[in-house]
């Protein structure tokens, strides 16, 4: 998932640097229609990746109390 | 002495254009985090994901005032071949329209043409030729546009900002009768098409292929 989204970035990327290089209609069209969805799909994509990361890391505090826990609250 | 002997006149130094160079730079970062992501599967904990988002959003937002500025541009509109490319071409045609009597005589400017007409005053104005450039790129990639292009009724107020203080506009006996002024401030009348020619020679209406195009 996070790979796909970095993918997503990279492409939203380069048509934004392609629309820079030279503005046209068919330039303008895919970076309003195609580039700004791929960067919106992308953030939503990180922010599942940093979601669900973080909720692995707390189920494995859960799993395992005494590891990963530097303010020992829970030793 | 033929216009075009003349060759270029006046040419002043253009403005310089450094945002796109801004948008490129804000760009570069991110498609080098990106590349890294993508490769390696997770990003150093200096760059985050976060540091992604927020390089990418800020090279899209430098992107999008690029593209503000940049469509205005009688070229930037030109550009889409089938629809408007016969309209611009038109332009410079003694054609007797209202748009080519404009461009001919220079009482708009050549670079941003359609935008001066084509958007009211203020930023409302701005903000809505932008929303119907929006709608035009959504027809223009869908291809729900019919030939010929529907001219909707003239933004009476885009013609008034400029002619309604002109001396020989207030010397014209008929924009005095009130009735005829109630019509047009109320839109319930239009400028163009009654008592002058249409904005744009039918022919180019007709789009590409219908030989509107030079």
């Amino acid at each position: 998932m996070f790979r796909a989204a970095c993918g997503l970035v990279l492409a939203s990327q380069i048509v934004l640097v392609a629309m820079l290089l030279q503005v046209t209609g068919r330039s303008a069209i895919a970076f309003s229609f195609l580039g700004a969805p791929m960067l919106g799909v992308a953030v939503l994509l990180l922010a599942l990746s940093w979601w669900r990361s973080r909720e692995g890391s707390h189920a494995k505090m859960d799993r395992d109390p005494g590891r990963g826990d530097s303010r020992g609250g829970r030793t | 002495m033929n216009a075009q002997d003349l060759g270029p006149l006046f040419v002043l130094p253009s403005a310089p254009h450094y945002l796109w160079i801004a948008g490129v730079a804000a760009a570069l970062p991110a498609v080098a985090i990106a590349a890294i992501g993508l490769v390696r599967g997770r990003l150093p904990k200096t760059l985050g994901a976060a540091g992604l988002v927020l390089v990418a959003i800020v090279a899209y937002l430098v992107g999008a005032i690029v593209l503000l500025e940049e469509s205005k541009s009688v070229a930037f509109c030109g550009s889409c071949h089938e629809p408007m490319a016969p309209l611009v071409a038109s332009l410079g045609e003694d054609n007797g329209s209202l748009a080519s009597i404009h461009w001919r005589k220079g009482a708009v400017s050549h670079v941003d043409a359609c935008f001066q007409c084509h958007s009211g005053y203020g930023i409302w104005g701005t903000l809505g030729a932008k929303f119907a450039g929006v709608r035009h790129m959504l027809h223009t990639v869908t291809g729900h546009y019919q030939y010929p292009l529907a001219a909707r009724a003239f933004d009476n107020s885009s013609c008034l900002g400029c002619h309604a203080e002109s001396a020989p506009f207030r010397a014209q006996a008929a924009h005095h009768d009130p009735d005829l002024q109630q019509l047009l401030v109320t839109s319930q009348m239009g400028c163009v098409g009654t008592c002058h020619p249409d904005a744009h020679p039918a022919a180019a209406l007709l789009g590409a292929r219908a030989g509107g195009a030079r």
